[in-house]
């Protein structure tokens, strides 16, 4: 089914010259110059998108972005105003608007916006869950067709009015610095600076200074006084990436900063008081480093007030898809190219996969997919050789798959190869209709 | 700055499966913005001793050695390397058993992913049990790469091409 976008615009070149460049492009666009006479067509007909002027006669547009909003919810809202000014823009996204354009608007732009829009609401319609947070620099978004991603997001929604520490674990790549700055950014602190630093790329006197600032003259090259992240992020959030890297000392200091919100910049002698609230992030076992003495305990339990585990891709094939045509559309208009999605046989490599990089690795893939792929659509010849060339599996660390867990693996693959049918994949299999609702029953 | 590390395991002793696998491990490395630590390992005979008994030391040697220096191949990898703007620190080790490599492991803590060449999961340098048992020790997430089976594309397809076939007969 087309996209229906309404453009409601009170100048007529503009208006004209902007449902031109949508019909251009495939979309099925319609124009209107009232206000009031859009709301009419929203209500005869169901469009995808409205695009609205904020200067328009019979219902200026903000006024009828909210009445959209509440009529229509699941259209999305651009709206344009040719008075650009932050508090328009701030109070048309509080309004539920998806974004704005100013003008006079850049049409690549405007395209790539309604490109975006149209990708995001295919999602929706297949009913996966994109959660867009609205952070003081940009907009985030996050994907979540799998019952673990849904749950997990669930979680921060429900810590949101909450102050409390959080620890984010999870395999490299999977996202842990997206959600520290969604648990940010939807907190009472979203207003303050989110900063965040990894803790495993520095040295432990490079990582103090940089944590905690230093005084002039603490060490050789201190030539000024300078103000840590700690300082810096008060009364906002810092994320300490790869926490479990950090040194015994720093662990230590970082432990009193938590407890008494104080601390000493370094060979500095008055004590810094701040209010902070510490997003971690690890890939490590904890508990592992914890028993071999590499990570303080009461540090643990202090940053680990709420645990968040973000499970590896591979144990969310439902996302992969989504991601896929999600991480598409995010490529697609820097590359200026015309690819509807993937072929059959590519999504099935991709899903086949296991993704040792995870979701950053998915990203990296499907950018360059897009970049090599000259039909209309990814087919597996654009993605990396060497995922077709091996069998790549991960397996977590000192975890091995039973047979059990194997076979019921294999079974499932089966039933749904064969929609769902249960006798023949029996039959295939070549045991008992009851054997296979046994092993499937284990889940 | 210093970079998180993707560990690939090789082998040294075969040849033809010389860093089988490491582009894979390039590109992974690339993707992720990290750098390759590459170990060579090679299988202790039984009965030599576990210095060697030659000179030759206990622990992982960095290849910047004699042994892979003027080595072509090696050449090869590090200049694939440094064309994707990926550090390579490249060690040798004659172990006598797969659990070894976990040691390596806790003593480079930047470790982030462990890539098993398709020459080490081939099973004809370590026996399944012996990397089963590394599988089970091993503190991070262990990648096995090998080789896809001769015929398993054509397995998945009769297996494909017998569903299709018993959706088409159910549609009559």
């Amino acid at each position: 089914m087309a996209f229906r976008i309404l453009v409601a615009e009170d100048e007529e070149i503009t208006l004209k010259h902007l449902l031109y460049v949508l019909q251009k492009e495939g979309y099925k666009a319609d124009g209107t110059k009232n206000g009031l006479d859009a709301l009419g067509r929203m209500e005869d007909a169901s469009y995808d998108l409205l695009i609205a002027d904020i200067r328009m006669p019979g219902l200026n547009g903000l006024d009828l972005l909210a009445r959209v909003k509440r009529r229509f919810p699941e259209t999305d809202v651009i709206i344009i105003t040719g008075f650009a000014s932050v508090d328009t823009a701030k109070e048309a996204i509080k309004r539920g608007a998806f974004d704005y354009i100013t003008k006079p608007f850049d049409l690549d732009e405007l395209i790539a916006k309604v490109r975006k829009i149209r990708g995001q609401s295919l999602l929706r319609k297949k009913n996966v869950s994109l959660k867009t947070f609205t952070g003081a620099d940009k907009k985030i978004s996050v994907i979540a067709k799998s019952r673990s991603m849904r749950k997990i997001l669930e979680t921060i929604e429900g810590i949101k009015d909450s102050d409390c520490n959080v620890l984010l674990t999870g395999e490299s790549g999977v996202g842990k610095n997206l959600l520290a700055k969604i648990i940010h950014y939807t907190s009472p602190r979203g207003e303050n600076p989110f900063l965040n630093i990894n803790c495993a790329t520095l040295s432990e006197e490079l990582l103090a200074s940089e944590l905690f600032g230093h005084e002039k003259g603490a060490f050789t090259g201190a030539i000024k006084s300078k103000q840590g992240l700690v300082e810096v992020a008060n009364s906002g959030t810092l994320f300490l990436d790869e926490i479990a890297e950090m040194s015994p000392n720093l662990q230590a200091k970082l432990l009193k900063v938590i407890e008494e919100g104080e601390f000493y910049r370094v060979g500095g002698t008055r004590p810094v008081n701040v209010d902070v609230r510490f997003v971690a992030s690890t890939n490590q076992n904890v508990r592992r480093f914890i028993s071999e003495g590499r990570f303080r305990e009461d540090l643990y339990y202090r940053l680990n007030v709420m645990e968040v585990f973000i499970p590896p891709l591979r144990d969310r094939k439902d996302d992969i898809e989504p991601l896929g045509r999600y991480f598409l559309e995010k490529h697609l208009p820097r590359a200026r190219k015309e690819i509807s999605g993937f072929s059959k046989e590519a999504m099935k490599v991709l899903l086949d996969y296991s993704f040792p990089g995870n979701v950053r690795e998915l990203e990296n893939i499907i950018e360059r997919a897009v970049i090599l792929e000259k039909g209309p659509l990814i087919t597996p010849e654009s993605l990396p050789p060497e995922i077709m060339m091996y069998q790549i599996e991960t397996v977590e660390p000192g975890r091995i798959k039973t047979m059990e867990e194997l076979n019921r693996e294999y079974a499932m693959k089966v039933v749904e190869l064969l929609g769902g049918n249960r006798s023949k994949a029996a039959e295939l299999l070549g045991i008992s209709r009851t054997s296979l609702w046994r092993i499937l029953r284990e889940e | 700055m210093r970079k998180r590390e993707i560990l690939f395991v090789g082998c040294l002793d075969e040849k033809n499966s010389f860093a089988e696998g490491f582009s894979y491990a390039v590109d992974l490395a690339g993707m992720m913005n990290e750098n390759i630590v590459a170990l060579f390992v090679r299988k202790r005979k039984p009965g030599r001793p576990a210095g060697g008994g030659d000179g030759a030391p206990c622990g992982p040697e960095a290849v910047d050695g004699p042994e892979l220096r003027g080595d072509g191949k090696y050449a090869g990898l590090r200049k694939d390397c440094r064309k994707a703007g990926i550090g390579l620190d490249a060690f040798m080790w004659d172990i006598g058993s797969a659990l070894q490599m976990q040691e390596f492991i806790v003593a480079r803590p930047g470790i982030d992913v462990v890539l098993l060449s398709p020459g080490i999961t081939s099973g004809r340098r370590f026996t399944s049990g012996e990397l089963n048992r590394f599988l089970k020790a091993a503190s991070r997430p262990v990648v096995t790469i090998s080789r896809q089976p001769r015929g398993a594309g054509r397995r998945k397809k009769t297996l494909a091409g017998w569903a299709e076939k018993e959706k088409k007969r159910e549609k009559k």
